[in-house]
């Protein structure tokens, strides 16, 4: 049954993501002795390259967002569970977004729904990413048996499909607040964390730091938390940016289905309400637009900022750090030598 | 610090009976097995460095690791003051037992100052107290190694790689052991730093009265440095004796072998044996491991030679060092 | 063969326990909502004591008999294919329900899955090996895309080309007025009902693939065997396809097995959007019915339709990577 749980096909994913590039000096670097100097991981240099475009623009987008939720309900124009005169308008200059089918204040809904909304995604990210390190960082530090039988479980609660599990399980529950929400649906989203946090452990366990500090007399769970976290950081900024966009869609589906409690607004909550009141055949597009557009931007934030953190762990993930190498190679032809550093006007182009 | 209870001739603060480690390999379906270290008996006395020598594969890089617990053995004893090793607690173990690792560059996580990798040892084993003890400690550890107090607050990537292996020892004698186990701790560094830091394990001997196991490849090292010399070959031990005793009159013809390949072995350089042909990895399993390669070999390498002594604080394992007639008949059973 | 039977055994443990959470969740639970489901089911009409007796054991309302017992009665219910009644469309069974929409979801989730991918992966290796060019301005709105969740995306899609343009019916899976059957009046208007939700899940979907294939692609660009392919003087063509995609494509495949619950569980909710007769619609239904035969039932076949793609995708990767067939 050990070996059951090992997935060949799924490591190659784990290789690529756990590349050998997080920490500690390049192998080949260090290993010639005539550089007494190596190129070591020179910290403020690599926390310069992350501030890419789409890391800032992740940040801008997230920010905003923040914000949002933040000032969202005292800012709003008018309470959003208000029922109107004005019932279905379009964007007017009372109602920015229109009104729902009572007569209430879309943009209102909005402002206030960003709070539960971020909540429930931050929070289950948290929990998610919290037990994803336990499982996936134990796993890889400790091995044997309590490994196998760790990795075979994150390794079913990734193919047992989410969403379906959760209307089950939402279904019994009685409607909870947003802990309740964010604590199920991380029941659900911690297994690709766990392994990913997994593989990289497995990579760094036998490192020379890490058999240093036994020798050192550090306990395991000194090790785990003091050695081994602080080198796959970029690996759980990741994972948790993945969670949270991740338990964000789900919240929102299971809100769309009116599994939660649909009077605390929230964006999904708004789509449970437009969908039953049939805002699309009243042509109410101001209705269902905001919503998911906002979760659409907060997701594309996400995932920005998830690039700006693959990139630092992969630098060749970087999309013009080869221009000078595409336009030779769409001048003509392969160039048999090309291993020569592409020249600086070259890159400018 | 140098007593009777130190230097040549003192008891034996660490010993091994046997040691043998064996690897599993399963690869297309067969399996076959690595012995990595084979029936090693190894004494570390107090006040003296012993060199084990070997190419890469030979085994010596785990019996460094065995011997401060990192791999087990497959069988054998390790006694640490005639107490039996895999009985006593592992930190209590280590307090006596520290290493230092080959690669400086990797021995040191990137993350942490100098002065955390040194507090930790400090705070584990009970040789300082939280606050400003540990603080002064780690300065003294820091001078003993010849490395300024300041380097406390700096990180490893700030440091030259000798100054890195000078805090990798630093970290070592924070338990104040009396064995230190040193892998090849100056094969990843800079031709000239390398005879400081040979230097500086000599003093630490010399005043603290360490028992040094120096692992290497390159023998004219562990003649200058060792005072006993022990040569192995595929996992197995095929001459010890007095450092200067193997470099000078080698017995055994790998050890002329390896001797051979150092132009001047006045010198401190890189001997890189393997280079010369690689047999370790692919080596005879039974018998002299060393045949195959070996100008000499004789139909009675077949069988595991004993070991002859040259002197009598001299041994090799080779038939040639056997009188003729005492060789057994080739196919039959060693006497 | 190994690799192929390892998987088959971890396929195994996995529908057991799919099979155990569904047998201990209704026992797990505070009881109210499934006391509230079998009175209702009472009112509903004459229940034959068998059929009760049956749901008795399903949600363990049975205190007579031990946890064991019911466990194993369970397992044998299961094999006889018996998921007891569904409330919603009473008197009809789960597994009638389920055997209705199974079809539906199959071809149409089946079929927009595997155009995704293949689409996603195609493109995604293009733009990879273009890297630097005018084709990664396709990659932000990628990026937008994988974050849009299905079922407004499903919203947006029927407004657009549903209700503004109508070229496509808003809803259903077929005109009313056609009897279901084999004939092509039927399969015709099936398929044009089928257009836009396979658009919408498309569209979701195939933006993970791309951005996936794309950076595997650059990472294997980079590789030398790429390189030395490229000195060879092999063609583009070949090179791109036969050295660089064919290595970058083996992740991508076993993503597959990370991505596949995850678009299944968006085109459920994407069925609902259309009322598309499938079992993400009919799981609609019993949400909104309390009809937790049908919830429980649709999550086991789900599970099973998910672990079932797995292995194909197992096969495929053993097909394309030699060193597992080596192992074997």
């Amino acid at each position: 049954m050990a070996e059951t749980s090992d997935r060949p096909a799924t490591d190659a994913v784990d290789d690529v993501l756990a590349g050998d590039r997080v920490g500690g000096p390049v192998p080949g670097a260090a290993a010639d002795p005539l550089v007494s100097e190596p190129a070591d991981p020179g910290r403020p240099r690599r926390r310069r390259r992350t501030m890419s475009g789409k890391f800032v623009a992740g940040l801008v987008i997230l920010g905003l967002f923040v914000l949002m939720a933040a000032i969202g309900p005292l800012v709003a124009p008018y309470d959003p569970s208000n029922l109107g005169p004005d019932v279905l308008a379009p964007p007017s200059w009372q109602h920015w977004l229109g009104t729902t089918g009572t007569g209430q204040d879309v943009l209102s809904q909005l402002l206030v729904g960003a709070r539960q909304t971020l909540i429930i995604g931050v929070l289950a990210g948290l929990i998610a990413t919290a037990i994803s390190t336990i499982i996936g960082v134990t796993g890889g530090f400790v091995g044997g048996i309590a490994d196998d039988l760790l990795s075979l479980l994150s390794n079913v609660f990734l193919v047992v499909p989410a969403l379906p599990l959760l209307i089950v399980l939402t279904g019994y529950l009685p409607n909870g607040g947003p802990v309740a929400v964010a604590a199920v649906i991380s029941l659900t989203g911690w297994a690709w964390g766990s392994r990913v946090l997994r593989a990289q452990t497995l990579s760094i366990r036998r490192r020379d730091y890490i058999e240093a500090a036994r020798v050192a007399g550090e306990p395991g769970w000194r090790i785990i938390v003091f050695e081994i976290l602080p080198h796959v950081r970029a690996i759980l900024a990741s994972s948790f940016l993945f969670t949270v966009l991740f338990a964000i869609l789900t919240q929102v589906g299971l809100a769309f289905l009116g599994l939660v409690d649909v009077s605390q607004w929230s964006w999904g909550v708004m789509l449970y309400w437009a969908q039953s009141a049939d805002a699309l055949n009243a042509g109410a597009w101001w209705w269902f637009v905001p919503p998911g557009l906002a979760v659409a931007l907060i997701g594309t934030g996400l995932a920005l900022l998830n690039f700006g953190v693959d990139e630092f762990i992969n630098p060749r993930l970087r999309s013009n750090s080869l221009r000078g190498r595409a336009a030779r190679d769409s001048a003509g032809g392969f160039t048999p030598v090309v291993r020569t550093d592409p020249q600086p006007s070259e890159v400018q182009r | 610090m140098t007593s009777t209870t130190s230097g040549p001739g003192a008891e034996p603060v660490l010993r091994t009976t046997s040691l043998a480690k064996h690897y599993t390999l399963r690869g297309r379906g067969r399996r076959r097995t690595v012995r990595a270290v084979d029936d090693l008996d190894l004494a570390l006395v107090p006040g003296t460095v012993t060199a084990v020598v070997g190419e890469s594969g030979s085994g010596k890089s785990t019996v460094a690791k065995m011997l401060v617990r990192l791999v087990r053995p497959s069988s054998g004893r390790i006694t640490l003051d005639g107490r039996d090793a895999g009985r006593m607690n592992l930190r209590a173990y280590r307090k006596d037992v520290q290493m230092v690792f080959q690669d400086p560059f990797a021995s040191l996580n990137s993350v942490h100052t100098i002065g955390y990798h040194l507090a930790r040892p400090l705070l584990n084993f009970g040789r300082a107290r939280r606050g400003a003890d540990v603080a002064g400690k780690v300065r003294d550890l820091l001078q003993r190694v010849k490395l300024d107090p300041q380097f406390a607050d700096k990180l490893p990537h700030e440091l030259s790689g000798g100054q890195r292996q000078r805090a990798a020892i630093a970290r070592a004698l924070a338990s104040e052991p009396r064995v230190l186990l040193a892998d090849e701790p100056i094969s990843m560094l800079d031709v000239s730093i390398r005879l400081g830091i040979l230097n500086l394990l000599g003093e630490l001997r010399d005043t603290d009265g360490l028992a040094i196991l120096y692992v290497t490849h390159d023998i004219a090292s562990a003649r200058y440095f060792a005072d006993r010399t022990v040569v192995m070959y595929a996992g197995k031990v095929v001459e010890s004796g007095t450092a200067l005793e193997v470099t000078d009159q080698p017995a055994h013809p790998y050890t002329q072998l390896l001797i051979s390949a150092a132009p001047d072995p006045q010198r401190i350089e890189i001997v890189d044996v393997s280079r010369a042909s690689s047999g370790a990895a692919s080596a005879p399993t039974d018998g002299c491991r060393f045949r195959d390669r070996c100008p000499f070999a004789m139909d009675v390498c077949r069988q595991q030679p004993p070991d002859v002594a040259v002197t009598p604080s001299h041994t090799a394992a080779c038939w040639l060092r056997v009188d003729e007639s005492q060789r057994p008949a080739s196919g039959r059973e060693a006497a | 063969m190994k690799f192929l039977l390892r998987r088959l055994g971890f396929t195994l443990i996995t529908a057991w326990a799919a099979i155990s959470i569904n047998f201990f969740l209704p026992r797990l639970m505070p009881g109210d909502p499934v006391q509230l489901m079998v009175a209702r089911l009472q009112q509903q009409g004459a229940v034959s004591p068998n059929a009760m007796q049956a749901m008795q054991v399903a949600f363990g309302l049975d205190d007579h008999t031990s946890l064991i017992v019911q466990y194993f009665q369970y397992w044998g219910q299961l094999f006889r294919g018996d998921l007891g009644r569904s409330i919603t469309f009473y008197p009809s069974s789960v597994s009638e329900v389920i055997g209705q929409a199974l079809p539906w979801t199959l071809v149409l989730v089946g079929v927009s899955t595997v155009i995704s991918f293949l689409l996603g992966t195609v493109l995604g290796a293009f733009i990879g090996w273009r890297r630097g060019s005018w084709a990664e301005t396709i990659l932000p709105l990628s990026t937008f895309l994988s974050s849009v969740p299905y079922f407004w995306m499903g919203l947006i899609v029927i407004s657009l080309f549903g209700a503004k343009l109508g070229w496509f019916p808003l809803s259903g899976g077929f005109d009313q007025g056609i009897d279901p059957s084999w004939s092509s009046d039927f399969v015709s208007n099936a398929l044009y009902h089928a257009v836009l939700p396979a658009i919408t899940i498309v569209l979701s979907s195939v933006a993970s693939w791309i951005l996936g294939m794309r950076n595997m692609m650059v990472t294997v660009m980079d590789e030398d065997y790429v390189l030395v392919a490229q000195a060879k003087g092999l063609s583009r063509l070949r090179v791109l396809s036969a050295y660089a995609a064919r290595n970058a494509v083996l992740p991508s495949i076993a993503g597959f097995a990370l991505s596949i619950s995850f678009v299944v569980s968006g085109s459920l909710l994407v069925e609902i959007v259309f009322s598309y007769p499938g079992i993400g619609y009919s799981l609609y239904q019993a949400v909104n019915n309390e009809d937790f035969p049908l919830m429980q039932g649709i999550f086991l076949i789900i599970t099973f339709a998910v672990l079932l793609a797995n292995l194909v995708a197992d096969v495929a990767y053993v097909l394309l990577d030699p060193r597992t067939r080596q192992d074997a």
